[in-house]
């Protein structure tokens, strides 16, 4: 067969086959972006339909979850804010907090919202929550995963055909380029879409009488943190799947100073978020020292401490990322924390900290005396067996 | 090319894609330990809602879930089952909402281990310290479903079914002629009847089809027919 009598068969098959995409019946009359109206539900026939249904099943597997964090307060909190931006929509949304320690929130198409609680931690103030939440509740209002799905029936389409066509020609190079341009248009597509939903988010929480300006702040927040260890960039999944984050950040700065002066003076609300999530945030603390990132987590804990200088519960945890962290010269400044940390009151396992660092450090004497007030005012310490072989024990490497 | 040539491509494109398109099923069933313990004189079965999804295949592979013709095929299909069992005089209680947490996790776990005894309970990939018993379960956790519908057995039911377009017929075309077989819409299919006391899977049959239709009533009785065949109950 020659190249010309191969290339006129393809030509007829394309022919065909652009004939029969036309006469697939075009389903869902609302396309991506259209407002979507309160108490919406697709109809039944329709792309955006089995989306939802698919979603539906997903989120089954939340409401059973063992991460779902189920304290009615904290929800209700959470979903105070999320109402504040929705509005009327808000009936048609489903909040669930799921404890993981990253940085992230995610809207399905069919309402359903994920917050996690390293979002919750990580939030200077309401404000700031509000951010993220408007950011979601905008990829959802302005159904941006029918876009993202109609795009890869075509583009997927598109690949079949040029892979086709291109194996049967023996030009697979050029097929593999095709694939590529076909890829990298998906990619630019939803960086619009993203940046999309920043504008939308960012006018949302201005419109709820929150200072935008605040979406800035916590997204630079963000960016000291993951820079503080590039090479772990995967918890930050929120920033991850937004690239050109220098760029977006000097958009959301200027969009804030051009959004019309609101009426009141633009809420922050640091105290009302710190009220609500006060009582989990040792826990919360205590899981993102698990993962581990020290570097990170170091940012994370100095930049609470400058919201709330004072607290002992900070100290105590700046003085574990130190111990934990066990880079030259963290000794002695867990130490120093664990001490300031004891005068502000920090919970009783700063003695255990103090002891373990002091042992570390050839102090057997300073070890002793701070283990032993661990186990004074800690008597039924889960861990009190070991503390008490570590006091038996000190002096034996020194 | 010749038009002879040409017309020789035509029809061998065709019989590819009809290879591709029209497999004999493949139905595979174990029928061991199904020793029926009913607790009264009346036989009692709760019919969980059937675990659904029909999709178009779309031209690029992609299955796009449809929700209307997943709603008739469920509809279709619980009926259909609830009749037939109606006809062997067993009293059937149809769960057609899945409200209760616990259910839907059985029904996902129902899920995950018929797919392993689809996989691992018939020839090829049998597990060597499995054999070929039916001695699968979804666990004790079935126990308050007794009480809560009042029955011995549950009959479980799983589908996942799709349905070339015309866009993906035209590429299994192209792809005949280019010398490439390309996978059109396939039914994948598998009921159980477990024992509430202990989870066990009593009774479990599978199917595998690239031809059917459970979008209309005909299609989804010829389906039962297949599915429920050798049903014990």
């Amino acid at each position: 067969m020659s190249l010309r009598n191969l290339l006129s068969v393809l030509c007829a098959g394309a022919l065909f086959l652009s004939a029969a995409a036309l006469a697939e019946p075009a389903t869902a009359p609302p396309k991506p972006g259209d407002p979507m109206q309160p108490g919406y539900h697709p109809a039944s026939d329709t792309d955006e339909a089995g989306l939802w249904m698919m979603n539906d099943k997903a989120e089954d597997t939340f409401k059973t979850s063992p991460l779902l964090v189920r304290d009615a307060a904290l929800n209700a909190y959470v979903r105070s804010v999320m109402c504040k931006l929705a509005k009327d929509q808000c009936a048609d949304m489903r909040l669930y907090i799921l404890d993981i320690p990253y940085f992230n929130a995610a809207m399905a198409p069919n309402g359903a919202m994920q917050v996690w609680t390293g979002l919750l931690l990580r939030a200077q103030n309401e404000a700031q929550l509000a951010c993220v939440l408007g950011h979601e509740i905008s990829h959802y209002t302005l159904r941006h995963t029918l876009a993202e799905w109609r795009r890869a029936v075509n583009t997927s389409g598109a690949m079949a055909v040029l892979g086709i066509v291109t194996a049967g020609a023996g030009v697979g190079l050029i097929g593999l380029a095709a694939d590529y341009a076909l890829l990298g248009s998906m990619m630019s597509f939803s960086r619009d879409e993203e940046r999309e939903a920043d504008a939308h988010g960012q006018d949302l929480v201005a419109a709820a009488g929150y200072d935008p300006a605040q979406c800035a702040a916590l997204w630079q927040e963000q960016m000291a943190e993951e820079d503080a260890e590039p090479e772990h960039k995967d918890g930050f999944l929120f920033l991850r799947t937004h690239p050109a984050n220098k760029e977006r950040l000097a958009t959301m700065q200027s969009r804030a100073a051009a959004l019309p002066a609101p009426a009141a003076a633009p809420q922050v609300d640091a105290e009302a978020l710190l009220q609500a999530t006060h009582g989990f945030r040792a826990a919360w603390l205590g899981e993102e020292l698990n993962r581990s990132h020290y570097g990170q987590s170091l940012i994370l804990v100095q930049a609470l401490l400058a919201a709330d200088p004072k607290s002992g519960e900070l100290q105590f945890y700046l003085a574990e990322v130190y111990r934990r962290r066990n880079e030259a010269g963290d000794a002695a400044r867990a130490a120093d924390e664990y001490k300031s940390a004891i005068a502000a009151g920090a919970p009783v396992s700063a003695f255990r900290g103090l002891g373990l660092t002091a042992m570390k450090s050839g102090d057997p004497a300073g070890a002793r005396d701070a283990f032993q007030h661990y186990l004074d005012a800690a008597p039924a310490a889960d861990d009190r067996a070991m503390v008490e072989y570590y006091i038996a024990h000190l002096g034996d490497h020194t | 090319m010749t038009s002879s040539t040409f017309r020789g491509a035509i029809a061998l494109a065709l019989l590819a894609v009809c290879l591709a398109g029209c497999a004999q099923t493949r139905e595979m069933k174990a029928t061991g330990a199904a020793n029926f313990d009913w607790s009264g004189p009346q036989k009692r079965i709760v019919l969980i809602q059937p675990d659904v999804v029909l999709a178009e295949l779309t031209a690029g592979g992609l299955n796009e879930p449809r929700a209307d013709w997943t709603n008739t095929a469920r509809d279709l299909i619980s009926k259909g089952i609830a009749g037939s069992l109606d006809q062997r005089n067993i009293s059937v209680t149809e769960l057609d909402t899945l409200t209760n947490a616990h259910d839907v996790q059985l029904v996902k776990l129902h899920g995950a281990v018929g797919n392993e005894i689809r996989q691992h309970g018939f020839g090829g990939a049998t597990l060597p310290t499995k054999g070929s018993a039916l001695d699968w379960t979804l666990g004790p956790g079935t126990q308050d479903m007794r009480q809560r519908y009042n029955a011995d057995y549950a009959m479980f039911v799983y589908v996942r079914d799709s349905y070339a377009t015309a866009g993906r017929r035209a590429v299994q075309f192209l792809g005949a002629i280019a010398g490439i077989g390309i996978q059109g819409g396939v039914q994948v299919a598998f009921v159980s009847v477990v024992d509430l006391r202990t989870g066990n899977v009593v009774w479990f049959n599978t199917l595998f089809s690239q031809y059917g239709d459970l979008r209309d009533a005909k299609g989804a009785t010829s389906f039962l027919n297949d599915i429920l065949k050798g049903n014990p109950l």
